[in-house]
């Protein structure tokens, strides 16, 4: 059985990829860390996600370590360092 | 109450619905934040911000939650704008009320370090050196 995990992107990692979000398969049991891998060699732009410890990753909208494990259906979305506020 | 929203909103309006008709209300404290022209020593022209819809206003109403119970303070307000914003104009109102106001001016300060540290929002500066999405938190 094929997995899908949706991957979303924002601000600066949107930006850099020309991309708001994508779809990654897998097939047998998928960390946050390994996915994150998987993004980052998929996308060598963005190597700046696994050298930065500011970036922060959601699963399913929550906030989550990388070592979680995903799965069928989930969301997570790469957060970058966080901005808002005045 | 809170909002995420691309239009203005009207500061005494949203601070007279919060504070509401109630007669043990003591204090109003309210925190503006409002797009500078300068930000590290470069002209700002505009901002634009950028959320992650679903989980910003998750995570905005878990900060009232957690800011309701760990002051002494009746009722808390939180609006952001998103979208572009120029120079001068607003981007975020934070109201707490209180009866009385040591609490509400504690419990304001910590929503907004709270909100620029766990809130998924996102600001673009747009300098004369090019557009910057900022990545440093203040």
């Amino acid at each position: 059985m094929v997995n899908m995990i949706k991957v979303l992107y924002f601000a600066s990692v949107k930006e850099k990829l020309g991309l708001g979000s994508e779809a990654f398969e897998y097939k047998n049991g998928l960390t946050l860390s390994l996915l994150i891998t998987r993004i980052s060699e998929k996308h060598p732009e963005l190597r700046t996600l696994t050298a930065t410890k500011r970036f922060l990753y959601a699963v399913n909208q929550e906030v989550s370590d990388l070592s979680s494990t995903l799965k069928d259906g989930d969301e997570v979305a790469i957060l970058p360092p966080l901005s808002g506020g005045n | 109450m809170i909002k995420l929203q691309l239009a203005d909103f009207n500061i005494e309006e949203e601070t007279l619905a919060l504070r509401g008709p109630f007669r043990n209300t003591g204090a109003a404290v309210v925190f503006l934040g409002t797009a500078r022209d300068f930000s590290k020593g470069k002209d700002i022209k505009g901002l634009e911000f950028e959320y992650y819809p679903g989980m910003a206003e998750k995570s905005l109403e878990r900060l009232r939650d957690r800011t309701l119970k760990e002051f002494d303070v009746l009722d808390v307000g939180i609006i952001h704008r998103f979208g572009k914003i120029e120079i001068a104009e607003n981007i975020v109102l934070i109201i707490v009320v209180s009866q009385h106001r040591k609490e509400a001016f504690k419990a304001c300060e910590f929503c907004i370090d709270e909100l620029k540290r766990s809130v998924p929002i996102w600001k673009k500066e747009f300098t004369v050196d090019g557009d910057v999405w900022v990545e440093d938190h203040p």
